[in-house]
C-alpha cells in the first residue's frame, strides 16, 4: 500500500474475515464491528493580516466495538487508535485490528458478566441489541476541486488576504482571525452482520472572529461557513441552495462590517414584559439545534447523559411522555434529514444503519426521537441510522444531522410588516439551555426594535429567552426562507466529541422575553 | 504505550538528524505516546441500562515538529505524524513543516531552555492500570450508590433513578528535543476523575460528587463517590423554587468553578489580551476581584491531580500568579504568546503594561485533555487555585445570611455577551438550598433556577470565603480546580419559564 487511503481498499478485502476470527470460538460475542477512516486535512489560519499557520495532515484511525452476552445481559467495550504511515504495511495493521478486538471484547465480556451479577439492583434487563440485514455501499465524496490536490499557499494566502483587508476595514477593528480548512475523509464500517460501507466525504470551511472597539462599546462576532464540498467553495461560494453560502472573503468582510456596525450601536434595553420576537433563520438555526435537535437524541431522552449535557423534555418516562402530544403552534414541524446535502450529510450511520429523514415536530405533534440501535430496542421502534462518532476511534453516539424547523408559506416581510410594536432576532451566539432544554436563553447577533411593521433601532448585546413549550405553542407564523447552517463543533460525551452538522430554520414569529446587558 | 526511554531514545536520534537538515535555523522535535480509558456509568431503575455502559480507551502516539527556516525573513513551519516513531516519519515531518512554512511576523524564535530538567517518574500505580480495573472501579462506584439508595427510608415507587457519570483515567508521555533546549526533556503524567451524578425523578432530587487524583489510594477513595452523590440526592428531594429576586447567595466550590473554567481563565490569557477580548482588558490598574483573593495555576503542584513538569514546548512548567490581591498579576501564556504580546506591549496594543508573562503552560491538549503530538501548543491551565485570606470555616459560611441561596451546581455557564462583558447565565442544576436565618433548610429544586449575572457579582463583592479548598470539575475542561466556597452579595435569580427583565 503505497498512501493512508489505499488502507480502506485493503480492509475492505479482509475486515470481515478479521471480525468472523474474532467471533467464531468466542460464543458470547452477539455484535461486533470496525471502523477505519482516513482523513486528509490542508488548513491555514491568519489574524490581523498576518499568517499563523498552515498545516497539512493525513492520518487513519481506527475503532472496533464488541457486544458481549452474559446470561440475559449484555456488556459493550470498545477500543480506538490512531494509526500511521504503519497502517500500509498489511501485517501491522492486521496486528493492530487484532489487537484493539480482543481488547474490545475482553471490555465487553467483563462488563456483561458484571451486569448479570448487578441483577438484584435491575428492575428493568438491559437493553437489547437490533440486528440487522447486511448493507453495502460505496459512495464517493463530492467535490468539483480535491481537497488533496490544494496548494499549501492557497489557503495561507486566501486567510491573509482577508485578514488583511478586515484589518484594513478602520480602526475599529482591534482583532480578525480569518481561517481556512478543506479535508477528504474515506470511512469504511464493517460489521459481523455481513455490512461493508465506505463513504467518502468532503468537508471545507471557514471562520472568522472579528473584535470591534468603538467610542460607544465593543462586540465581538465569530461565525463559520461551511459546506460538504471541496475548497472550491472557499474561493467562489456556491452549494446547494438550501445552504448556498458566499466566499469566504465575502463572507468574512460581512461579519466584519456587521462587527463594527454592533460596537456603535446602544446595548438592549430590554422591555420588562414579554414581548412579539421574529427571529430570523440563523438565530432559529441555533434554536433548532438547543430545543428541538438535542432533546430529541434518545441517549439524552432516556437518561443515558444525565451526568452530562442533561436530559430531555420530550421524554420523561416511556410512558409519560410527548409523543403524539402537542407541543407546540400547529404551524410548527421539524426534522433531521441526512439526506440533504448539508454539513450533517451521510448515508449510513456508524452502527451500518441507513441515514433517513425522522420527523420530530409535525404540525405542532412531537413525533420521535433519532436513535441507534440499542436505544431504538428500548424504544420499540425501528433504528433510524442517527449514531455517529466524530472520528474512528471514538464510540458512536446519537447525532442530528440536517436538524431544522421546516418552511411555511410566509415572506419575512409579510412576518415583520404584521407586527405593530415587537423586536426582530437576528443572528445566535451563545446558547444557555436548561437541562432538560425546556427552557432557553439564546443571545443573538443582531436586535432590531420593530415599530408598525418597520425596522428601527439596532441594538448590540441582546437575548431571547423564553420557556420552549410556550415559545414554540406562540408561534403565528413561519416564513418560506429556510436556510441551513454549518454547525462546526457540536460537543458531547465523555470523551468530548466535536461533531459537524447543519441546523436551520424559516423566519419564525412568537413571543418571548428579552434580555440585555 | 510506549515507554518513557522509547520516547527519549527516539528524540536523541532524531535530533542531529533535524540539525542536519538544510534551511532551518531552528527546531523543535516533540514526541508523544498516551492513552485515556473511559467507563461510563448509565444505571435506570426505570428503564432498561447496562450500569457500566461502556468502556473504551482511545490511544495516540506520533511526533509533531515545529521549525524556523534560514529564510529571509524566517519562516515558521508545522507538521506531524501519527503512529510509529522513526526516522522517515521523521524527515517526512520536517520536509512538510518547511513546505508549509508561513512568515508570521510575531513567531521570533522557538522556546529557549538550558537549565537541566529531570525526567519526571510518576508512581506506577494509575501508569499500570489495565482498562479492566478501571472498569471494575466503575462498578464498584456504581455498586456504592445502589447500595447506598437500598438503605433509604422512603422507598417511593416507582423512584425513577438515574445514576449517570464517568470514570476516566488520562495517561501520556512525552519527550521533547530542539535546537534551543539542552538535553532531552521528557515528563508522564497519569490522572483520574470521575464524576458521578445521582438524579431521583421520584423526589426531583440531583446531586453530584466529583474526585480527581494520581495515586492508586486517591482511586479506591473515588469509590465512595456514588454513595455520596446518592447520599446527597436523597437528602436533596421535594424541592422549592424561590420567587424571582436578587438573592445573597452562597456559592459552592463547583459553581465557582464553573465561573472560574468558562469567564475567568479565557480572560487571564496573553490570546486573550492580543485580542483584546478579555474581560481584565484596560483593567490593570484596579482589582477585577475582591483584595482577598488570590488565583494560581500551577501545573506541578504536590496537592494537583495533574502533575506535569515539562510543558510540550519542552520548557519546565512552573506556578502562574493570575490573580493576587485581586489584581491581575500573570497571564497563562505559551512561548509564542509572550513573543506576541511583547510586540503588542510595544505598540501599547495590548493593555498590559508591564506585566510579567512567563511561558509555564503551553500544551499541546486533545479535546479528551490528554496532551497530544498533532494540537498546536496552547495556554491552558492545569491544577487551578483560588484561594481566599481570612477564610472562615465552612460551616460558618451560611451563618452570617438571613434570607439566602445556597449553590452547589450550575450548568450551561456561558459569556452571553461576549467574553469581554463578563456577563453570564447559567442554571441552578443540583445539590441547592435555601439559608433562612443562618441555617440551610429547604432544598431548592434542580433545573428550575436561571442565575444571570456578570463576573464582578460574583468575585468583586464577596461577603465571606471558605478557607478550605475543595476539589471541582468542569465537564469538558482539563483543569482540575481547588476552591473555597464563596458568600456573594447578591446575585439575580429567575425561576426558568418566568424570565422577565432584570
Amino acid at each position: 500500500m503505497n498512501d493512508l487511503f489505499e488502507t480502506v481498499d485493503y480492509l475492505k478485502q479482509h475486515g470481515a474475515d478479521e471480525l468472523a476470527r474474532l467471533s467464531r470460538p468466542r460464543r458470547d460475542t452477539c455484535f461486533s464491528s470496525l471502523r477505519l477512516e482516513v482523513v486528509f486535512r490542508r488548513a491555514a489560519l491568519a489574524d490581523n493580516g498576518a499568517a499563523r499557520r498552515s498545516t497539512v495532515t493525513e492520518s487513519a484511525g481506527l475503532g472496533v466495538s464488541v457486544l458481549a452476552v452474559a446470561g440475559a445481559s449484555l456488556g459493550f467495550g470498545y477500543s480506538g487508535l490512531e494509526l500511521g504511515g504503519e497502517a500500509r504495511q498489511a501485517h501491522k495493521l492486521i496486528k493492530t485490528l487484532r489487537a484493539g478486538l480482543a481488547r474490545a471484547y475482553e471490555r465487553a465480556r467483563y462488563n456483561a458478566r458484571q451486569a448479570a451479577a448487578l441483577a438484584r439492583f435491575r428492575p428493568s434487563p438491559t437493553p437489547g441489541w437490533i440486528v440487522l440485514p447486511s448493507r453495502q455501499c460505496d459512495l464517493p465524496a463530492r467535490f468539483v476541486r480535491d481537497p488533496t490536490a490544494v496548494a499549501s499557499s492557497e489557503l495561507e494566502s486566501l486567510c491573509r488576504e482577508v485578514s488583511g483587508e478586515i484589518a484594513g476595514l478602520g480602526g475599529e477593528i482591534v482583532f480578525n482571525s480569518v481561517s481556512a480548512m478543506t479535508e477528504l475523509r474515506q470511512e469504511l464500517l464493517i460489521t459481523s452482520e455481513g455490512s461493508l460501507l465506505a463513504q467518502g466525504f468532503a468537508f471545507t470551511q471557514g471562520d472568522c472572529y472579528v473584535v470591534a472597539q468603538s467610542a460607544l462599546g465593543h462586540d465581538e462576532s465569530h461565525d463559520t461557513v461551511g459546506q460538504q464540498l471541496g475548497p472550491e467553495v472557499l474561493f467562489e461560494g456556491g452549494g446547494d441552495p438550501l445552504m448556498a453560502t458566499p466566499s469566504l472573503r465575502q463572507f468574512a468582510l460581512d461579519l466584519a462590517g456587521e462587527t463594527r456596525m454592533l460596537a456603535s450601536a446602544p446595548a438592549l434595553r430590554p422591555p420588562g414584559e414579554e414581548a412579539v420576537v421574529v427571529t430570523d433563520p440563523h438565530f432559529n438555526a441555533l434554536l433548532a439545534h438547543e430545543i428541538v435537535g438535542h432533546p430529541s437524541e434518545a441517549d439524552r431522552a432516556l437518561k443515558m447523559e444525565a451526568g452530562y449535557a442533561g436530559r430531555s423534555w420530550f421524554l420523561r418516562s416511556l410512558s409519560d411522555n410527548e409523543i403524539g402530544r402537542p407541543i407546540g403552534s400547529g404551524l410548527l414541524s421539524a426534522c433531521s434529514d441526512p439526506s440533504l446535502p448539508g454539513y450533517g450529510h451521510y448515508a449510513y450511520d456508524h452502527e451500518g444503519v441507513a441515514g433517513q429523514r425522522v420527523s420530530h415536530i409535525d404540525h405542532g405533534i412531537y413525533t420521535g426521537f433519532l436513535n441507534s440501535r440499542a436505544t431504538a430496542a428500548i424504544l420499540g421502534v425501528a433504528p433510524n441510522g442517527s449514531a455517529r462518532a466524530s472520528a474512528a476511534p471514538y464510540a458512536p453516539l446519537i447525532r442530528m444531522s440536517n436538524t431544522f424547523i421546516m418552511p411555511g408559506e410566509r415572506t419575512p416581510a409579510e412576518i415583520i410588516g404584521e407586527v405593530s410594536r415587537g423586536y426582530y432576532i437576528c443572528g445566535s451566539r451563545t446558547p444557555s439551555i436548561a437541562e432538560s432544554r425546556e427552557n432557553f436563553r439564546i443571545s443573538a447577533s443582531r436586535v432590531y426594535e420593530i415599530d408598525h411593521g418597520r425596522l428601527g433601532q439596532l441594538y448590540r448585546a441582546g437575548s431571547l429567552a423564553a420557556d420552549a413549550k410556550r415559545f414554540f405553542s406562540h408561534i403565528d407564523a413561519v416564513g418560506n426562507d429556510l436556510r441551513l447552517f454549518a454547525i462546526p463543533n457540536c460537543g458531547k460525551g465523555q470523551p468530548m466529541q466535536i461533531k459537524r452538522m447543519s441546523n436551520g430554520g424559516p423566519t419564525l414569529r412568537s413571543r418571548g422575553y428579552l434580555l440585555g446587558v | 504505550m510506549l515507554t518513557l526511554q522509547a520516547l527519549r531514545d527516539f528524540v536523541a536520534h532524531a535530533a542531529p538528524q533535524a540539525a542536519h537538515e538544510p534551511g532551518l535555523r531552528q527546531f523543535e522535535i516533540y514526541a508523544q505516546s498516551g492513552e485515556q480509558i473511559v467507563a461510563r456509568l448509565n444505571y435506570t431503575s426505570d428503564l432498561p441500562s447496562r450500569g457500566v455502559e461502556e468502556t473504551k480507551s482511545l490511544y495516540s502516539q506520533g511526533l509533531a515538529v515545529r521549525v524556523l527556516t534560514t529564510d529571509d525573513p524566517p519562516r515558521v513551519g508545522n507538521a506531524s505524524r501519527p503512529g510509529e516513531l522513526n526516522l522517515m516519519s521523521l524527515r517526512a515531518a520536517l520536509a512538510q513543516a518547511r513546505q508549509d512554512a508561513v512568515h508570521d511576523p510575531h513567531f521570533r524564535s522557538l522556546p529557549a531552555s538550558r537549565a537541566p530538567v529531570p525526567a519526571a517518574a510518576e508512581r506506577p500505580g494509575l501508569m499500570g492500570l489495565t482498562s479492566l480495573a478501571v472498569a471494575g472501579y466503575a462498578w464498584r462506584i456504581l455498586r456504592g450508590a445502589l447500595e447506598s439508595f437500598e438503605s433509604r427510608e422512603d422507598r417511593s415507587k416507582p423512584p425513577g433513578l438515574i445514576v449517570g457519570g464517568d470514570l476516566t483515567l488520562t495517561r501520556d508521555r512525552i519527550a521533547v528535543a530542539g535546537s534551543r533546549l539542552s538535553g532531552i526533556r521528557s515528563d508522564e503524567s497519569a490522572h483520574f476523575t470521575a464524576t458521578i451524578t445521582v438524579l431521583i425523578e421520584a423526589t426531583g432530587a440531583k446531586s453530584a460528587a466529583s474526585a480527581a487524583g494520581r495515586s492508586i489510594d486517591q482511586l479506591r477513595r473515588a469509590v465512595a463517590l456514588g454513595g455520596q452523590a446518592m447520599d446527597g440526592a436523597l437528602r436533596g428531594g421535594h424541592g422549592v423554587c424561590p420567587p424571582q429576586g436578587r438573592y445573597p447567595v452562597l456559592l459552592g466550590p463547583q459553581p465557582i468553578a464553573e465561573i472560574l473554567g468558562y469567564m475567568v481563565l479565557p480572560s487571564l490569557s496573553a490570546a486573550s489580551f492580543y485580542r483584546a477580548d478579555s474581560a481584565y482588558y484596560g483593567r490593570l490598574a484596579s482589582a477585577v476581584m475582591d483584595s482577598r483573593l488570590d488565583l494560581d495555576d500551577d501545573p506541578r503542584a504536590v496537592w494537583g491531580a495533574l502533575h506535569r513538569q515539562i510543558s510540550c514546548e519542552g520548557l519546565p512548567t512552573a506556578r502562574t500568579r493570575l490573580i493576587s490581591n485581586g489584581k491581575v498579576a500573570g497571564l497563562m501564556a505559551s512561548y509564542y504568546d509572550t513573543m506576541r504580546l511583547r510586540a503588542a506591549q510595544a505598540e501599547e496594543a495590548a493593555q498590559t503594561g508591564s506585566l510579567a508573562v512567563e511561558p509555564n503552560c503551553g500544551w499541546r491538549l486533545g479535546s479528551y485533555g490528554g496532551r497530544r503530538f498533532d494540537a498546536p501548543p496552547r495556554a491552558v491551565a492545569s491544577n487551578v487555585r483560588l484561594r481566599a485570606r481570612g477564610g472562615t470555616k465552612d460551616e460558618k459560611l451560611a451563618a452570617s445570611l438571613h434570607h439566602a441561596i445556597q449553590v452547589g451546581r450550575v450548568w450551561y455557564t456561558y459569556p452571553i455577551n461576549g467574553q469581554r462583558a463578563g456577563d453570564f447565565t447559567c442554571t441552578v442544576s443540583g445539590d441547592s438550598y435555601l439559608i433562612e436565618d443562618g441555617r440551610v433548610s429547604a432544598p431548592i429544586a434542580p433545573n428550575r433556577l436561571r442565575i444571570n449575572a456578570n463576573i464582578n457579582e460574583v468575585f468583586n463583592a464577596v461577603r465571606a470565603a471558605g478557607n478550605r479548598a475543595h476539589l471541582a470539575l468542569v465537564w469538558g475542561e482539563p483543569h482540575v480546580f481547588y476552591v473555597p466556597a464563596l458568600v456573594a452579595d447578591s446575585l439575580s435569580f429567575v425561576p426558568v419559564g418566568r424570565e422577565v427583565a432584570p
